[in-house]
């Protein structure tokens, strides 16, 4: 999937998680919402922080704090959402700040092997080196899926 | 491999439609019929037609080997309506085999693809019993009337035999203007129903004259003693170009001849045509012959069958499909509505509270309360758009019930009420497992074998009763048989046996208590494991599946007198009032239907049993669960002295849920907290309250089943 | 456009049947019964009638007899499954024209309609 991605020009929304920047498809997030009452569900993994009300829906939000085992994750004033459809389901996923949207083309991306050491390179797809920046592309559906296997083969 | 039916989608649509209804209708009247001690012909008439019909459309699609399968069914219902064949268990046996097979190949349909299924073994059945019956000399595939020797004689001389009467009409013909001619006509070959295109042939030239004679004569065309040859001897005033335009609109004729009638065939010999072709060995594809005897086939039909005039009222509703997922989407707008119509009343109590009320607000007011009002009334509505009657559900039960009866060899006599009450939909999905386990369990352990029956003094015949009833809110499915019922002290021995109980508990449960046990799992009182049941899925799925569904069930039984297991359901399952209570300031839900009562206590009530935090409410013991424990791990007990107990029942046993206050009851629309979260200890889904927050559904049943361990 | 009555109880075959009447210039009207066959026939005075046996509330023959009471030129044709022929038979005595045998097949149902009605 990352290589077709890849093979044009593709929109990511760039957000932080703590020092870092990362990116995701514009194609796969539904909307980005402001920070919210969290219903805690208890008895469930620590990466599920818990269930929203979107707009009449419950949906189940995620802290990539935690699931990417990053420091920090305070909430703030400019913590937000990013609500993403996996498979049909949207899922939310807390971020500290969503910056820009930016076009990035193959050329820039390069593999992630080697670049990071610490994070689990699994969830990537890739490593763009903007003017600025590096951005850490995710894969969402990666993201969502490790150490949930099975939960998300129910949802498939 | 595909099908390559000839048909488009939306007939096919149609086609898989009737087919549905025409297997419903074999399935209820074979049932029927073999319960029936006399033979009813209106029923029999209706089974006949259901399998006639779905011969013809199967094979106007081009389904061979259903067509096949109804074809050999038809045979066999054919002498079964003429009488010809009994009705055995045996034969409804068969018929219930192929319908089975009917049902395999609609989906050959559906997948577009033909399964592995064959038919040689259930059309040998048919065949078997078409042919043992009188008046099946011949057999299916051959057609009685036309005798091939007879088509070959053809090539022989036909000869008009005239009587003194018939040569004396003829020698005063041309008195009359009228001239005789002879006309010879040859039938296509292998041309099916022959008889019927020799007589519409016949009547078709005979309004071209006045017919003198002909070879077969018509009382032999009907008794379909015909080859593939017509002679005759016709008087008309046109001359034969007036035949011959006449016999050319005419179908299936290969070749004629016309001749001016002469003396020469006075004499007795008519001329000769030969086909040109050779006629064919392969046998005409004709089937059995229908019966003559209209009248009663009419007498049958005058009687009207109330089925088929039941199945035109339907017909008649004004009605409109419309997609389950459209259905749902309006359930979870509604919602969405009802929550805002709580929102709406906090705000206008808190614009009560704090503000002076004038003009605008309580224009605000009035609007609210009609939009509560209007929005009560949609939520009815749409409620009841996906109401199905449980017929849909029932429906299989009776060929179950007589399938089971049969394996077991028991006799039941099985009866169901109440087919029309209507449930949401998503709740008769529900149901009809653990229907399916009661059923089955009334059958194959409740309902005594005949013969014991009969020593114990009891109608050889059990009875088994399915209804379903409106009750209030809810809905009451009750199975009752009246069979050896539940002996309370063999599940105590089986309770103790198995270590779920001590010998001292048991001592001191009632009968009721004692009965209850069966709905734990692991225990089956059931010595020998039949074929279907007391094969794992015990009662304990029974209750849960209910429960999940925010149902309940209870059951009553005697020794010797029978079983009644009484299931209560909710009319829906998206929207349930619950008592709302909150506990570390979150909000829970806790479904209405399972709360006795709440009370007010003091710390210092608390007493202990094992260990157990428990209180007792008039006189009854009640464990405690904290939820605070539960939901949030926090086992800090508050010493503010006093607090609030929700006391929750389900069959029977009660428990009291420790919450930090009451918040108030509500309607509230359930929702699943989605399968990436999954299933929850004690969570059985989440709701949006007034102010959008979202509050967790407490599963009482689960709380019940953890403090009872 | 020659008016067509098609009786059948079996919707799938009426609209099979129907289809094949349209695409080729007749005006169609259905019947699900016998009873309703008679009823329509009153109202609409269809060119030829296609009439089912096998039917609920009244069957074909039944509806040949009513229908020849009300006009005795009515052109009625049977659409017969094998096995029918004393049915169809008795039809014919009753006034039906002709007859077709079931499964459809289109070229037949066209051209024994077209020799009644053009």
């Amino acid at each position: 999937m990352a290589e077709e991605l890849m093979e044009n020009e593709n929109q990511y929304v760039i957000f932080r998680l703590g020092r870092e920047n990362y990116g995701l498809e514009i194609s796969t997030i539904l909307e980005i919402i402001t920070m919210q009452t969290i219903t805690e569900v208890p008895g469930t993994e620590v990466f599920i922080e818990g269930i929203i009300n979107l707009r009449g829906r419950v949906i189940p939000v995620f802290n990539l704090h935690k699931k990417l085992n990053l420091a920090g994750g305070e909430t703030t004033r400019s913590t937000r959402i990013v609500v993403v459809e996996v498979r049909g389901n949207h899922i939310g996923m807390l971020v500290d700040g969503v910056s820009e949207v930016v076009k990035i083309t193959e050329e820039i991306v390069e593999q992630p092997s080697g670049i990071l050491s610490d994070l689990d390179e699994e969830y990537l797809s890739g490593v763009a080196k903007l003017e600025d920046k590096l951005v850490i592309l995710l894969d969402v559906t990666k993201v969502l899926q490790r150490g949930n296997g099975a939960l998300l083969e129910n949802i498939g | 491999m595909g099908l390559n039916l000839d048909a488009s989608p939306e007939e096919l649509k149609v086609f898989l439609e009737e087919a549905d209804e025409h297997f419903q209708t074999l399935e209820e009247d074979l049932i029927r019929l073999e319960k029936e001690e006399e033979f009813n012909e209106d029923l029999m008439q209706e089974i006949f037609r259901a399998s006639h019909t779905l011969k013809g459309s199967s094979a106007t699609i081009g389904h061979n080997r259903m067509a096949q399968l109804t074809h050999g069914m038809e045979n066999v219902l054919d002498k079964l309506r003429k009488k010809q064949l009994t009705v055995t268990s045996d034969l409804v046996d068969i018929m219930f085999e192929c319908l089975d097979c009917l049902k395999v190949l609609r989906d050959e349909i559906l997948n577009d693809e033909e399964s592995d299924l064959e038919l040689g073994d259930i059309l040998g059945k048919l065949g078997s019993v078409h042919d043992a019956a009188p008046g099946s000399d011949s057999p299916t595939t051959t057609q009685p009337a036309p005798d091939k020797t007879s088509g070959k004689q053809t090539e022989a001389k036909i000869s008009i035999d005239l009587s003194w009467e018939e040569r004396d009409t003829l020698a005063n013909a041309s008195e009359r203007g009228l001239k005789p001619y002879v006309i010879q006509l040859l039938f296509d070959v292998e041309l099916e129903m022959l008889a019927v295109r020799t007589f519409v042939t016949l009547m078709a030239l005979n309004e071209t004259g006045e017919m003198l004679k002909s070879n077969p004569s018509a009382d032999e065309i009907e008794r379909e003693q015909v080859t593939d040859t017509l002679v005759m001897l016709i008087l008309m005033k046109d001359d034969e170009a007036k035949i011959r335009e006449v016999i050319s609109t005419l179908p299936n004729i290969a070749q004629y001849e016309i001749q001016p009638f002469n003396d020469n065939v006075t004499q007795g010999e008519a001329p000769v045509i030969q086909r040109v072709e050779k006629v064919g060995e392969a046998e005409a594809e004709c089937d059995e012959a229908e019966s003559g005897d209209r009248n009663k086939i009419n007498e049958a039909k005058n009687k009207a069958p109330t089925a088929a005039k039941n199945n035109n009222a339907k017909k008649a509703n004004r009605t409109v499909r419309v997609d389950v997922e459209l259905l749902d989407s309006l359930m979870n707008l509604v919602g969405e509505l009802v929550i805002d119509r709580t929102r709406l009343f906090q705000i206008l109590g808190n614009l009560e509270a704090n503000y002076e009320m004038d003009e605008v607000s309580q224009d605000l007011g009035r609007t609210s309360v009609h939009i509560a009002r209007v929005t009560t009334q949609l939520q009815e509505q749409i409620m009841k758009a996906r109401m199905l009657p449980v017929e849909n559900l029932f429906n299989k039960f009776p060929r179950m019930v007589r399938d089971l009866s049969q394996k077991a060899g028991k006799e039941v006599d099985f009866v169901m009420t109440g087919q029309e009450t209507e449930l949401d939909r998503s709740i008769i999905e529900e149901i009809g497992d653990p229907l399916i386990h009661l059923l089955r369990n009334a059958v194959d352990h409740g309902i005594e074998p005949p013969d014991q029956r009969v020593a114990k003094g009891k109608p050889r015949i059990g009875q088994l009763k399915l209804q379903a009833s409106h009750e209030e809110n809810h809905i009451i499915i009750t199975i009752k048989d009246d069979g050896r019922g539940i002996d309370p002290e063999v599940v105590k021995k089986s309770g103790v046996k198995k270590g779920m109980i001590t010998e001292e508990q048991a001592k001191r449960l009632t009968d009721k208590e004692a009965i209850n046990l069966i709905f734990m799992s692991g225990l089956s009182t059931v010595a020998k494991v039949s074929d279907v049941s007391g094969r794992g899925v015990g009662m304990d799925v029974v209750r849960n599946n209910i429960e999940k569904i925010n149902g309940a069930t209870e059951i009553d039984s005697a020794v010797d007198k029978g079983t009644e297991f009484k299931i209560k359901l909710p009319l829906t399952l998206a929207i349930i009032r619950a008592l709302l209570v909150s506990i570390d300031k979150s909000v829970y839900a806790i479904p209405l239907s399972s709360v006795t009562e709440t009370i007010r206590m003091q710390q210092d009530q608390i007493e202990y049993v094992n260990n157990q935090e428990v209180i007792v409410v008039r006189g009854k013991v009640l464990p405690l669960v904290r939820l605070k424990k539960v939901f949030r791990n926090s086992y800090d007990i508050e010493d503010r002295g006093k607090l609030f107990v929700v006391v929750v029942n389900l069959a029977g046993q009660q428990v009291g849920l420790v919450v930090d206050s009451l918040v108030g009851e509500q309607e509230i629309v359930i929702k699943t907290l989605g399968k990436y979260i999954g299933d929850v200890q004690g969570i059985s889904g989440a709701t949006i309250l007034g102010d959008g927050n979202v509050a967790l559904i407490v599963d009482v049943s689960n709380l019940i089943k953890k403090a009872a361990s | 456009m020659p008016k067509v009555l098609l009786v059948d109880d079996a919707a799938f075959m009426r609209m099979r049947c129907a289809k094949l009447l349209t695409e080729n210039g007749y005006s169609v009207d259905e019947a699900e019964n016998g009873q309703d066959a008679v009823e329509k026939y009153q109202k609409i005075k269809p060119d030829l009638v296609l009439m089912d046996i096998t039917m609920p509330v009244m069957d074909g023959l039944t509806a040949v007899a009513e229908i020849k009471k009300i006009d005795p030129e009515a052109k009625i044709v049977m659409c017969s499954a094998l096995g029918q022929q004393n049915t169809v038979m008795s039809a014919i005595k009753a006034g039906a024209k002709d007859f077709i045998i079931k499964p459809y097949q289109p070229e037949k149902i066209l051209s024994t309609i077209k020799r009644f009605v053009g």
